[in-house]
């Protein structure tokens, strides 16, 4: 974990000193008095070379302190820290209507195989998976907020005041993809679970088929499919930054891509290692939940 | 040579039920008429199992024998219902205890699965579900049909495993099947299959993915169960050395029929046809000091969907006439009790290809 965050503020270093100088973004379009600018300089040691600004970039991060936002004064940690809550709710949310629907879909897909709503489901999966996740999210915030706004139906499009109605239109567009992948993956896994050795001898004990498919096909097809959910909880992290951006969410999404554009790189820097971190935390839960499901790889 | 007289086995005549098979008695377990299973498959109908006939006693031993891709576990899997699709039984009678298996509704035929018919498969690696521990396994086998409390079956279950020879039954119980070895998991596989002490045990090549030490050991364990429990059993190989002393009868099968139909001593000591001959000829006899080498059955078995006109046996054939690519023969009695499909079956001209030195 300490390697992969290392290469990746190094990376993100010399990335962000390629741009160039943040001090032009402070100003906006005004020009700066040559003081201040002097002053802030030296307070955010913008003329060190790249190895000395890395080095001490890391030596604070050691202590915990990922510096102080340019623009908003405020410290990285304390603004990151805001936003976590409202990251983390919005892809649970996310994850739970994936999971949900996900594997409700594929299962039915499976198991009626050619029926109308395996057909529907395939054509559905492939839209999905086809439509950009920024463009989902405008075209229902179009929908919810601006034809419907004036029938029951009618939902927030941005922001988080409106309680958990807040959530839906977020979480759905953040979910979008992965739920669709996840149908994909629960119904191919399901048939070839299906097609296996042991469930002919599930059959030949005389169980009936909803014992068969729901015990002993869907148990192992979910090794895989959970597996994958898990994985999916990393780059929903990272699919945030859009659907965040879109909806206005306070969380580290948007703060993140929201620096990008001002050049804020503090909070650039700490929010991605901060994505890192979740994902490989995600990633190692994920290996040790294997064991759990899969009897064949239990450490013991 | 013998009265020739007509068997009700095989032709193009729609089944003839009325008509006894060659074993068929009051006695009968299974009976199965002109079974014909067909896969609709992309390339073509592929013929399975192209209208077997045979009956198995109770307490006896049928053993069915042939090579891979002849349609035995096909025609296995028809008597449970449990053909894998694209698989359709197309026509035929399968007869257990006085009742139509093809007849009956799902429920009654899972109350027979499992209970009444037991059955143990080619592969002990691949037909144990690795997410459930083997007790669980078994005890299932003995609850859907029993309805014990978990406890009792629990017991029962431990029970059966060490009834099959699982050493520590008690403490290997909540063990997954990955933790047997190919031996061990073939006796899981029995206990499942013999739980309810079924009338019927269909053991598919139950040895074929073993090893040869291991082999011996799992036919005496299904040989003394069946003694213990009066079971008759269907026992399918490749190798009817292997079998011989625990068979009754035997059924040689090739490309989806059956070309030899016998008692065990006709089909090991009098084979009426060249397939048969072939088949003694490939396999190690027990009974005899080696002479000479083994000798596989040249050539390739047929395509199923394409089969070859005339005998399907006749591009391998070393005997075959011009006869045999003309006209399919059919299964008939040449003697008592003993079926053959052969135009020249106990009669048999010179051989006209000879064997590779
Ligand atoms: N699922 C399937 N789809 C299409 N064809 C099939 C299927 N299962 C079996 N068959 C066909 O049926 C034929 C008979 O297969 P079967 O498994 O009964 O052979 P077998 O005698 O048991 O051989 P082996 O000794 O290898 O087990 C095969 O040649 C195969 O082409
Ligand atoms: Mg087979």
């Amino acid at each position: 974990m300490i390697p992969v965050v290392f290469g990746a503020t190094l990376i993100l270093f010399v990335m962000l000193f390629a741009l160039g100088n943040p001090i032009d973004s402070i100003g906006g379009e005004r020009n700066l008095d040559r003081s201040v600018r002097q002053t802030i300089i030296d307070k955010y040691h913008l003329d060190d070379s790249l190895p000395k600004q890395y080095i001490s970039y890391m030596g604070n991060l050691a202590k915990g302190d990922l510096g102080e936002s340019i623009l908003q004064r405020r410290p990285v940690k304390r603004i990151l820290g805001d936003g976590m809550p409202w990251s983390l709710k919005l892809a649970l949310t996310a994850i739970a209507i994936e999971t949900f629907f996900g594997i409700v879909a594929g299962v039915i897909s499976a198991v009626r195989r050619y029926s109308f709503l395996d057909v529907f489901t395939t054509i559905g999966t492939s839209v999905l998976v086809a439509i950009p996740v920024f463009w989902l999210g405008l075209m229902l915030q179009l929908l919810f907020g601006v034809f419907l706004r004036n029938t029951f139906i009618h939902l927030p499009v941005s922001g988080v005041d409106a309680g958990w109605r807040s959530f839906i239109l977020p979480a759905l567009t953040l979910a979008s993809v992965f739920t669709a992948i996840t149908a994909r993956l629960t119904r191919t896994t399901m048939l070839e679970v299906m097609r296996q050795d042991y469930i002919r001898t599930a059959a030949a004990k005389g169980l009936p088929e909803r014992t068969i498919v729901y015990k002993h096909a869907l148990r192992n097809a979910m090794i895989p499919v959970i597996t994958n959910i898990g994985l999916d909880f990393g780059s929903l992290i990272g699919g945030a930054i859009l659907t965040e951006t879109v909806f206005s969410w306070p969380g580290i999404g948007r703060e993140l891509a929201l620096a990008v554009l001002r050049k804020d790189n503090p909070i650039v820097i700490g929010g991605t290692i901060i994505l890192i971190m979740a994902f490989l935390l995600v990633n190692l839960l994920v290996d040790i939940s294997y064991g759990f499901l899969d009897p064949r790889i239990r450490y013991d | 040579m013998a009265e020739i007289v007509e068997a009700p086995v095989g032709g193009e005549e729609a089944t003839s039920a009325q008509t006894r098979l060659p074993f068929e008695s009051a006695d009968s377990l299974l009976v199965v008429r002109d079974l014909v299973v067909h896969f609709h498959t992309d390339f073509g109908v592929v013929k399975a199992v192209d209208g077997v006939s045979y009956s198995v006693n109770a307490g006896e031993t049928l053993a069915i024998v042939g090579e891979s891709g002849s349609g035995k576990s096909v025609n296995a899997s028809a008597v449970l219902g449990l053909v894998p699709p694209p698989g359709k039984v197309h026509r035929g009678e399968i007869i257990f205890q006085g009742q139509d298996m093809l007849k009956l509704d799902d429920q009654r035929l899972r109350e027979i699965r499992g209970n009444r018919i037991g059955m143990v498969f080619q592969d002990p690696l691949t037909s144990l579900n690795p997410v459930f521990s083997v007790g669980a396994q078994v005890s299932e086998a003995v609850q859907i049909h029993e309805g014990l409390a978990r406890k009792d079956a629990r017991e029962r279950a431990t029970e059966l495993l060490s009834i099959v020879g699982i050493p520590r039954s008690r403490e290997r119980f909540d063990d997954y099947p990955h933790q047997f070895s190919g031996g061990m998991r073939q006796r899981v596989m029995i206990a499942m299959a013999i739980a309810m002490k079924p009338a019927l045990l269909i053991a598919d090549e139950p040895t074929t993915a073993l090893d040869v030490t291991v082999q011996a050991q799992i036919l005496d364990l299904l040989g003394s169960l069946q003694q213990e429990f009066g079971m008759a059993m269907i026992l399918i190989t490749h190798d009817l050395g292997m079998v011989a002393d625990q068979a009754d009868t035997v059924a040689v099968m090739y490309a989806g029929s059956i070309v030899e139909y016998g008692t065990v001593d006709d089909i090991y000591y009098r084979p009426l046809m060249p397939y048969t001959l072939g088949l003694m000829a490939s396999v190690a006899r027990m009974d005899q000091a080696r002479s000479g080498r083994l000798r596989p059955i040249r050539g390739q078995p047929p395509s199923l969907i394409f089969r070859p006109p005339g005998c399907p046996f006749h591009p391998r054939c070393d005997y075959a006439r011009e006869v045999c690519w003309q006209e399919q023969p059919e299964l008939l009695e040449y003697d008592q009790q003993h079926l053959a499909a052969c135009h020249f079956a106990g009669n048999l001209p010179e051989p006209i290809r000879k064997d590779e030195p």
